[in-house]
């Protein structure tokens, strides 16, 4: 018996291919699901993001292709970085806006005045360095 | 007794790479076409590639380097892995008429139906 995981990002699945005309009429996901906070059946799903840090100071990365930078909202505000925006997807009368927020806490030792965010090929990195005084230093023994 | 994770030898991260991940996409129905979608965060036009073999449609794609090497992690999601994607087009395509373009992230294909699929009328004599 073969164990599938529901919310697999290698997204193995029973067939090698998937079938063109399958895809249409059995529509797993729609950008609501696969950005916006809940998906239609209730499963709590956002976009993929990592975050790392070294001592220069704190960096993420999300993935949110097909959005573009002007409706991504970036807020810090107590050590808390917060990813978010509306998007509107569809013509005409299938028309839709969502919105998508994940946060996460970073550090209280950020230089927010210089908190830089870039958006490359739907990949936002965020970059969050550290104030000068929380860099760690080496300290010598007299 | 070692308290701290080793680091993964460089060899093993290169064998994982080659490991695929299926990305996200979807296939939208229009008059005379089918549109694929696919999300391909991270990949600029140069790094994806799409063939056409018999009624296989394959995309893959090379991810950008995420992370800086001296970045510690905190938190992953994101796996590594390159992308891969195969499509069978049960559905009969004009294959010369495929084309495709790519949008911060975003790989638009465009797949016209065949003519002789086309629906006609036909007058009654």
């Amino acid at each position: 018996m073969k164990l599938i995981k529901y919310d697999d990002p290698w997204n193995h699945s029973l067939s090698d291919f998937d079938q063109l005309l399958s895809r249409v009429f059995g529509e797993r996901w729609t950008p609501e699901s696969l950005f916006g906070e809940i998906a239609p059946d209730g499963r709590a799903r956002g976009f993929r993001l990592d975050s790392y840090v070294d001592d220069e100071g704190y960096h993420v990365v999300a993935e949110l292709p097909g959005i573009p930078k002007e409706q991504i909202e970036i807020r810090l505000e107590n050590a808390v970085l917060k990813i978010g925006g509306e998007h509107t997807v569809g013509e005409g009368e299938n028309k839709r806006t969502f919105r998508f927020s994940r946060s996460l806490t970073v550090g209280n030792d950020i230089a927010a005045d210089r908190v830089t965010a870039k958006m490359e090929n739907g990949l936002l990195t965020i970059h969050l360095p550290k104030t000068e005084e929380f860099k760690p230093r080496a300290i010598t023994v007299e | 007794m070692k308290t701290e994770l080793t680091k993964q030898p460089e060899a093993n991260l290169a064998a994982r790479r080659n490991l695929h991940v299926r990305p996200e996409y979807r296939v939208e129905e229009q008059e005379h076409a089918y549109r694929v979608l696919v999300y391909l965060p991270g990949v600029s036009r140069g790094d994806a590639s799409i063939t056409l073999e018999k009624d296989v449609l394959t995309i893959e794609a090379r991810r950008a380097q995420l992370r800086d090497d001296r970045w510690q992690v905190v938190h992953r999601e994101i796996p590594e892995a390159d992308f891969r994607l195969q499509l069978q087009l049960n559905v009969k395509i004009e294959e010369n008429e495929i084309t495709a373009h790519s949008d911060n992230g975003v790989l638009t294909v465009n797949l016209p139906i065949a003519e002789a699929l086309k629906p006609r009328t036909i007058a009654i004599e």
